[in-house]
C-alpha cells in the first residue's frame, strides 16, 4: 500500500452508560493493542453495540473515556476522530456508484482515482466495478465496497458492527476471510462487534465477552475459550460439559475419573468445565461406561449425550470422523486434556 | 388460465374512461392546420403563460415550503416538532376553492372595498392548500433515510451539516421533485381557486368556451393542450419515484432513530417562519368560515338548503363510488393476478385521467352526450361517468392492495378442490378483498363530494350539491350564505385528507 496509515492503540476507560433508568455499560475497560483484531462477543442486548457507538462518537458515554495512543478522544464528533466504520448492511450510499462511495472518504490531496483502484483492488473486486451501482452488488460485495470506503480515510481503527451477519453461511466465510486478510495486510487495528461465538474465536487476535453491559473476560481466543473467566462465559463461547468434582491436589474427581486442572484450584467441592471434544469415546470396555442417550451424526463429527453408569449425570461429547453411535449403546468414556474448576 | 378476465378487466376500464377516448376521438374532428391555428393561438400563448407561471410560482413555494417544513420536523431539534408535524399536513383537507372563498371574504372583512384577486392572491391561497403534496412524501423520504448511511458519511469525515446535505438531502430529492410535480399537476388541473379568484389560466379558458357559447374547437384544443402537459408530468414524476424506491432498498435496518441536528441561534427564526406559514395557511380559511357560518345562521330558509344539497352531495357521490367500485375491481385482480404489459397500460391510463383536469372530462362528457347519447344528456348517469373517469385511481390502488395481500395459493386450493376459477374469485378473492374495496369506495364518496369542475358542467338543471352552492354564492360574494358549505365541506374532505396523510408517512419504516 501506498498510504503511510497511523494505525494505533485504542483504549475504552471505565465507560459506563445507561437508556434512561436501563444502564446498559457498567464500567468498561478494553485495549485493542496497534494492529491487532479484537471481537467484542456478547448475546444481544449486552451492550455491545453501545459500546462501538461510543468508541465512533454517535454516543456520548455517561462516564468514561475513550483514548487513542493515549489522545483522548471523548470530547471529539464522530466526523473529527480518525474511525472507520462499517456496519451490518454496509450503508454504501444509494445515489453513488462504487467509486464515488470508496472515494467519499479520501481526503482532497490525495490522487483519488488512483486510491480508488487500489482500495478496490485491495478488497479484491474488480477496476470495472467502480462504475456499478451499490443495489447491483451482491451482499458480500457490498460489505467489501463499505470496507474499501473505510479505509479510504486511512483511519487508525476500523470498527466491524456485525459486518457478516446479513450474509450466508458460505457467502459469510468467504467474506469474513477477505475482511481478515485486507486487515492483515494493511496493519489496521479492528475492532468487530458479533454474536457469534464461533466468528469471534476464528476472526480476532482478542476476544473480549460482554454479558450484561459487564466485560466479563478479554484475552486470546484460545485462553477465554478454554480458561472461561465464568461458567456462564463458558457456555456463551460453545458447549460446555459441568461436572461435581472434589479437587484435591490439582486434581478433579468426579464421574469421568481423576481429571488434571490446568490451573491450581482449592481444595474441597467444586464444578468442573470440560468441552464436549475433550471425552473421546474408547473401545467398548475401558474408561468409565455410559449409555448412549441421544445421538446426531453430522458427517464431519458426530454429538451424542451419555448417560454416566451409576448415576444422574448426563455429558454431551463430540466425536470427529467417528461411526454412528447407536442411541442404548454402551459405551466407554475417556477424558483428554484437563479442566478448568469453578468453586461452588 | 381463464381468458375471460383480461377481457371483463379491458371491458369495465374501457367503459370507465370512455371519456378520455372520446376526447382524443374528438381532436381528429378537425383539419390539423384549424387544430394548430386553435392551439397555438395568441390567446393560448396568454393562456399558457399564465397557466405555467402559476404552476412554477406555486411549485417553487410549495418546495421550499414543503421540504423545508419537511427537514425541520423530522431533523432538527425545533420545539414543539411533533404537534408542526401534523399540523402542517392539515390544510391537505381544504379544497382550493374553500381557502379561497376563505382568503377572498377574509379580505372583505379586514379591508372592505378592496378586492381580493389576481395572480397574486391565487399563487398564495393555491400554494397554503397544496404544499402537503411536497411536505408529506418529503417527511416519509427523510425518514426514511438510513440513518447508518450518515453515521458512514460522519465516520469518513463529513460534519453534520456536509453530511445531511451530501447524503440525506440527495437521497431524499427524488421524493422532493416527485412532489413538486404532483403540485404542478394539481395547480395546472386547478379551477374552483382561479376562477373565484380571476385568473386566467387553461383550465378556465375551457370551461369558458363551454359556459360560453359552447367553442368546441377551442375547448378540445386547450383541453388536448392539458392532457399534454400532464402526461408529460406523469411521465418524469414516474420515473423520479422509481429512482427513490431503487433507493429505499438499500436502506432497511433501522436500528438508530434518525440524526438530528441542533438548530442553535437559527432556533427562533426557524420557529417563527414554520408556524407562520402553517398557522396562516389554516387559520385564514377557519376564522372566515367560522365568522360567516356565525354570520349565516340568521339567514332564514339556510337550513333547509343546506340539508337538500347534502342529501343530493352524498346521494351522487354514493351512486359514483358504487360505479367507480364495480368497474375497478376486475381491473384490480387483472393488475394484481396477471401483471402484464396490458393491465399495467390500463392503470397508467386510468391514473392518467385522474390527473386530468376536471373540466377537461367534463367537457369530453358534454361533448359525448350531446352527440353520442342525447337521452342521457343533463342525467346523473353522464356526471357519474365523469366521476368514474375521474376517480378510478382511488378505488384501484386499495383494491390492487387488497388483491395482492390475498394468497393466490387460496385460489389454487379451490380450483384443486373441484371449482372454476370464476367461483374461486368470487366466493374466496372478492370476500377477502372487501376490506380494500370498501376503503376505496369511501376514498371515491368523499372526493366525489368536493369535485366542483365536472358537477358544474353536468349537473341535471336545479340539481345543487354542497360544491355548487358553495361556488355560487361565492360568486355573488354571499359569504354568510356560502359559510355553511364551506363549513361541511371541510369537514368531509378531511376524511381522504387523513387517509392520504397516513399511506404518504406509512412509506417510511
Amino acid at each position: 500500500m501506498t498510504s503511510q496509515r497511523t494505525s494505533g492503540t485504542l483504549q475504552a476507560e471505565n465507560v459506563g452508560h445507561s437508556y434512561g433508568s436501563h444502564r446498559v455499560l457498567h464500567e468498561v475497560s478494553l485495549t485493542c493493542p496497534e494492529g491487532t483484531t479484537t471481537a467484542i462477543v456478547g448475546p444481544s442486548g449486552s451492550g455491545k453495540s453501545t459500546l462501538l457507538r461510543i468508541i465512533a462518537g454517535f454516543l456520548r458515554p455517561d462516564s468514561g473515556r475513550v483514548r487513542l495512543d493515549n489522545a483522548d478522544l471523548t470530547p471529539k464528533p464522530a466526523h473529527r476522530r480518525p474511525i472507520g466504520l462499517v456496519s451490518q448492511d454496509g450503508a454504501l450510499f444509494p445515489h453513488m456508484s462504487v467509486g464515488k462511495n470508496i472515494a467519499f472518504g479520501v481526503p482532497k490531496s490525495k490522487n483519488t482515482a488512483q486510491r480508488v483502484a487500489e482500495l478496490l483492488d485491495l478488497v479484491s473486486l474488480p477496476q470495472d466495478y467502480a462504475q456499478r451501482r451499490p443495489d447491483q452488488l451482491s451482499g458480500g460485495q457490498r460489505q467489501r465496497v463499505a470496507l474499501a470506503r473505510a479505509l479510504g480515510r486511512d483511519p487508525a481503527i476500523i470498527l466491524l458492527d456485525e459486518p457478516f451477519s446479513a450474509l450466508d453461511a458460505g457467502l459469510r466465510d468467504r467474506t469474513r476471510k477477505a475482511v481478515q486478510r485486507v486487515l492483515r495486510s494493511t496493519g489496521t487495528t479492528a475492532l468487530l462487534v458479533t454474536h457469534d461465538q464461533d466468528e469471534a474465536l476464528s476472526f480476532a487476535d482478542a476476544v473480549a465477552v460482554l454479558q450484561e453491559g459487564q466485560l466479563r473476560q478479554a484475552g486470546a481466543p484460545e485462553e477465554v475459550y478454554s480458561v472461561p473467566a465464568d461458567l456462564g462465559t463458558a457456555q456463551f463461547l460453545g458447549e460446555a460439559v459441568v461436572l461435581e468434582a472434589h479437587i484435591a491436589d490439582g486434581r478433579a474427581e468426579c464421574t469421568l475419573g481423576t481429571v488434571p486442572l490446568r490451573h491450581r484450584a482449592d481444595n474441597g467441592f467444586a464444578h468442573l468445565l470440560l468441552r464436549p471434544e475433550q471425552i473421546q469415546v474408547t473401545a467398548a470396555g475401558t474408561g468409565v461406561l455410559g449409555l448412549v442417550l441421544d445421538a446426531d451424526y453430522y458427517g464431519h463429527d458426530t454429538t451424542a449425550l451419555v448417560r454416566i453408569h451409576g448415576g444422574e449425570e448426563e455429558v454431551r461429547v463430540r466425536l470427529l470422523n467417528a461411526a454412528p453411535l447407536e442411541v442404548g449403546e454402551t459405551v466407554g468414556l475417556q477424558v483428554t486434556g484437563t479442566g478448568v474448576a469453578y468453586p461452588p | 388460465m381463464p381468458g375471460w378476465l383480461p377481457v371483463l378487466a379491458c371491458l369495465t376500464t374501457g367503459l370507465a374512461l370512455l371519456p378520455l377516448f372520446y376526447l382524443v376521438l374528438r381532436t381528429t374532428d378537425y383539419p390539423a392546420e384549424d387544430f394548430y391555428q386553435a392551439v397555438f393561438s395568441p390567446r393560448s400563448a396568454r393562456l399558457a403563460s399564465t397557466s405555467l407561471a402559476l404552476t412554477g410560482a406555486v411549485t417553487a413555494l410549495c418546495l421550499i415550503i414543503g421540504v423545508g417544513l419537511a427537514t425541520l420536523v423530522t431533523r432538527t431539534t425545533i420545539p414543539l416538532r411533533r404537534t408542526l408535524a401534523v399540523l402542517a399536513a392539515l390544510p391537505l383537507a381544504v379544497p382550493s376553492y374553500v381557502a379561497a372563498f376563505g382568503w377572498q371574504s377574509m379580505n372583505g372583512i379586514i379591508s372592505p372595498g378592496t378586492t381580493f384577486e389576481g395572480f397574486t392572491a391565487a399563487t398564495v391561497v393555491i400554494t397554503s392548500v397544496t404544499y402537503p403534496y411536497v411536505y408529506l412524501p418529503a417527511v416519509a423520504a427523510l425518514l426514511r433515510v438510513n440513518p447508518a448511511q450518515e453515521e458512514a458519511s460522519r465516520s469518513l469525515g463529513r460534519g453534520p451539516v456536509r453530511t445531511f446535505f451530501s447524503v440525506t438531502v440527495r437521497q431524499a430529492a427524488p421524493a422532493f421533485t416527485s412532489g413538486g410535480l404532483l403540485c404542478a399537476i394539481y395547480v395546472i388541473a386547478d379551477f374552483g381557486a382561479v376562477s373565484i379568484l380571476r385568473v386566467d389560466t387553461f383550465t378556465r379558458a375551457v370551461f369558458t368556451s363551454f359556459s360560453m357559447g359552447f367553442d368546441r374547437l377551442g375547448g378540445i384544443a386547450l383541453s388536448s393542450v392539458l392532457l399534454v402537459m400532464t402526461a408529460l408530468v406523469l411521465l418524469v414524476e414516474g420515473r423520479l419515484r422509481r429512482t427513490s424506491t431503487r433507493y429505499a432498498t438499500l436502506g432497511h435496518s433501522a436500528s438508530s432513530p434518525p440524526l438530528r441536528l441542533s438548530l442553535g441561534g437559527w432556533t427562533a427564526p426557524a420557529l417563527l417562519l414554520a408556524w407562520a406559514v402553517v398557522v396562516t395557511s389554516l387559520a385564514v380559511p377557519g376564522t372566515a368560515l367560522a365568522y360567516w357560518s356565525y354570520r349565516g345562521v340568521s339567514v332564514p330558509g339556510s337550513l333547509a338548503e343546506v340539508a337538500t344539497a347534502f342529501g343530493n352531495s352524498l346521494w351522487v357521490a354514493a351512486l359514483a363510488a358504487a360505479a367507480t367500485t364495480l368497474l375497478a375491481v376486475p381491473l384490480a385482480v387483472y393488475i394484481a393476478r396477471r401483471p402484464s404489459i396490458l393491465s399495467r397500460g390500463l392503470e397508467r391510463l386510468a391514473y392518467l385521467a385522474h390527473s386530468l383536469p376536471g373540466v377537461v372530462i367534463g367537457l369530453s362528457v358534454v361533448m359525448l352526450g350531446i352527440s353520442v347519447l342525447p337521452g342521457l344528456y343533463q342525467t346523473t348517469w353522464l356526471l357519474v361517468l365523469a366521476y368514474c373517469t375521474l376517480m378510478l385511481p382511488l378505488a384501484l390502488g386499495p383494491a390492487v392492495a387488497a388483491a395482492l395481500s390475498a394468497p393466490p395459493e387460496l385460489e389454487e386450493a379451490t380450483r384443486a378442490l373441484g371449482k372454476s376459477s370464476v367461483v374461486a374469485y368470487i366466493r374466496i378473492t372478492l370476500p377477502l378483498m372487501a376490506p380494500g374495496i370498501g376503503s376505496g369506495f369511501l376514498l371515491v364518496m368523499l372526493t366525489v363530494i368536493k369535485e366542483l369542475p365536472a358537477t358544474l358542467m353536468l349537473r341535471p338543471t336545479g340539481f345543487d350539491t354542497l360544491a355548487t352552492r358553495l361556488w355560487t354564492y361565492t360568486g355573488n360574494e354571499s359569504f354568510a350564505a356560502a359559510a355553511p358549505f364551506a363549513v361541511l365541506l371541510v369537514l368531509l374532505a378531511a376524511v381522504p385528507a387523513w387517509l392520504m396523510m397516513s399511506r404518504m408517512l406509512k412509506e417510511a419504516p
